[in-house]
């Protein structure tokens, strides 16, 4: 999946949208354009109006069902477009079907339904840099298995972001009336989210917090 | 030698280990900060006292027990939980300063452990410094300098105690927290600057890229692209804008193997290598990309 990166770096990002929905495109809108480097081209309801897609779009974010894919196929195959496809569609449906074609032919992503901003912009920024972005099974079938990332137990909860936040205090080895001080809420509360963070994570002090946290990608560093 | 004589030098060696106990009993306190039994600790200065991190489980109602049997409150003036030490605070300036040893200790050196486990009094262990070692990862996640194993007889209260001369002056502050239970003492040169940072900052400045991974095993096919044997890396989960790492044009996806060469199986490695010393300076970043080895520069910053 070697390619070219479509578009220096800082350079404008030309995308098209393509959604049935009006309000999910309005919504793909807002979490794309908070990056900053996306100017939308084109937004489309139906496959059908890709005819009048600009050629010069660089990615063409699709949210569809995964059983229409091979009708957006055929309209792609007719060369309206190079672009980066960028499929938003039902993970669970996409999980249990192999590679499809259209994944071989182009430089294509995948992601689920409800993905979130942050996400969708790594994604965009990996497509763009030539790799690709879509299930784990996937990419052995391509002959390189990713690594396989720590996935939470059943059941097992999130930390909310205050919980983080105080996680990461933690982390900096801060005494609670610091971290306090700094989030601006008291002792109490302080303490409250730290019982919560180590039921949440199983650990048993402030150094196994950490560690645990840190490996499950919740600390920055 | 005569035998007077000889009686007479054992005497006189004698009383000067049993002065030396007395002397560092001045500056060595009860640190009473957890349920289980208190740990030691160590004047720093007039109104501070260095301790074992992990002795310091309660940040409310700290209270130090001193040699004339006085209670003081203490709060909690900073941690450095990767080297195992705590800056403690009184309100009011009464410790005795604590006599440092001139020299730094060395192997073969013997040596006392004082530490002041209740109200009865200190204990004094025998303790010969049996190797100096460092820099090395303990287990609380951080790069510890330089530290004196010791070959000492432990008792309650070691944590956080002190490792004296024979003159009774400070060598070292004793920890059997830093790795799986065994004794050590970080050296008093060591432990004083850590003190300085805590007393001025109330914190240890760390290095920082602005990633969150996860550990993850790196296949053999992609071993090979790295040339060497590592099972596991760190699948970055997130790059935060604005930082270092976004700088350096790190992206959600990569497999970051590598800093300086030193391979990285953990986001701990990677806490440790990020020590106070490689702030601001540029490092080399190996990372796994679409199945590639690909470098990245990076100025690290600082939290």
């Amino acid at each position: 999946m070697e390619s070219e990166p479509l578009s220096p770096r800082d350079a404008p990002v030309r995308l098209a949208l393509l959604s049935p929905g009006g309000a999910i495109r309005a919504g793909l809108r807002a979490l794309l354009q908070t990056g900053g480097r996306v100017e939308i081209a084109a937004e489309m309801a139906d496959v059908s109006e890709l005819q009048r897609m600009d050629e010069r779009v660089d990615v063409l974010v699709a949210v569809m069902p995964f059983q229409r894919l091979a009708e957006l196929e055929k309209h792609l195959a007719e060369g309206v477009t190079s672009a980066i496809l960028l499929l938003v569609t039902d993970w669970e449906e996409a999980a249990g079907v192999p590679l499809p074609n259209l994944f071989r032919s182009r430089a294509a992503g995948l992601l689920p339904l409800g993905v979130e901003g942050e996400t969708l912009q790594a994604a965009l920024a990996a497509l763009l840099e030539g790799l690709s972005v879509g299930l784990p099974g996937w990419f052995s079938l391509l002959g390189q298995p990713g690594g396989m990332p720590f996935s939470p137990a059943a059941g097992e909860e999130r930390l909310t972001p205050r919980e983080v936040e105080v996680l990461e205090q933690l982390a900096q080895g801060l005494t609670n009336k610091q971290i306090a001080r700094i989030l601006g809420i008291s002792e109490h509360t302080v303490k409250y989210h730290i019982s919560a963070v180590y039921a949440k994570l199983g650990a048993m002090n402030r150094a196994e917090a950490v560690r645990i946290g840190a490996r499950r990608g919740y600390l920055q560093i | 030698m005569s035998n007077g004589a000889i009686s007479e030098l054992m005497g006189n060696v004698s009383e000067g280990w049993v002065q030396a106990a007395e002397k560092a009993a001045a500056f060595t306190v009860l640190v009473d900060a957890r349920k289980r039994l208190p740990g030691s600790g160590v004047v720093f200065s007039s109104n501070m006292i260095l301790t074992a991190d992990h002795v310091v489980e309660r940040e409310e109602n700290i209270r130090i027990l001193l040699g004339d049997g006085s209670v003081h409150v203490a709060t909690l003036g900073g941690r450095d939980p990767a080297n195992d030490l705590a800056l403690l605070r009184l309100e009011e300036a009464v410790l005795t300063p604590t006599e440092v040893a001139e020299r730094e200790g060395r192997v073969g050196q013997p040596a006392l452990t004082v530490a002041r486990p209740g109200p009865e009094g200190i204990q004094v262990g025998w303790a010969l410094i049996s190797a100096i070692g460092g820099p090395v990862r303990t287990m609380r996640g951080g790069l510890l300098r330089r530290f004196f194993r010791l070959d000492a007889t432990p008792f309650p209260g070691f944590s956080g105690g002190a490792l004296v001369d024979l003159n009774g002056r400070l060598l070292g502050i004793n920890t059997s927290g830093l790795a799986g239970g065994t004794f050590l003492s970080i050296p008093v040169a060591v432990a004083w600057e850590i003190g300085d940072i805590l007393a001025r900052h109330g914190r240890i400045r760390r290095g920082y890229l602005g990633i969150r991974s996860q550990p993850v095993e790196i296949p053999p096919a992609l071993q090979q692209s790295l040339n060497r044997v590592q099972e596991r890396g760190l699948l970055l989960v997130g790059v935060e804008e604005n930082t270092p790492a976004a700088a350096a044009g790190l992206m959600v996806g990569d497999i970051l193997t590598a800093l300086n060469a030193q391979p990285l199986n953990d986001p701990e490695d990677l806490v440790s290598v990020l020590s106070a010393d490689v702030v601001g300076k540029p490092v080399t970043l190996e990372l796994l990309r679409g199945g590639q080895k690909v470098e990245k520069q990076a100025i690290v910053g600082e939290r």
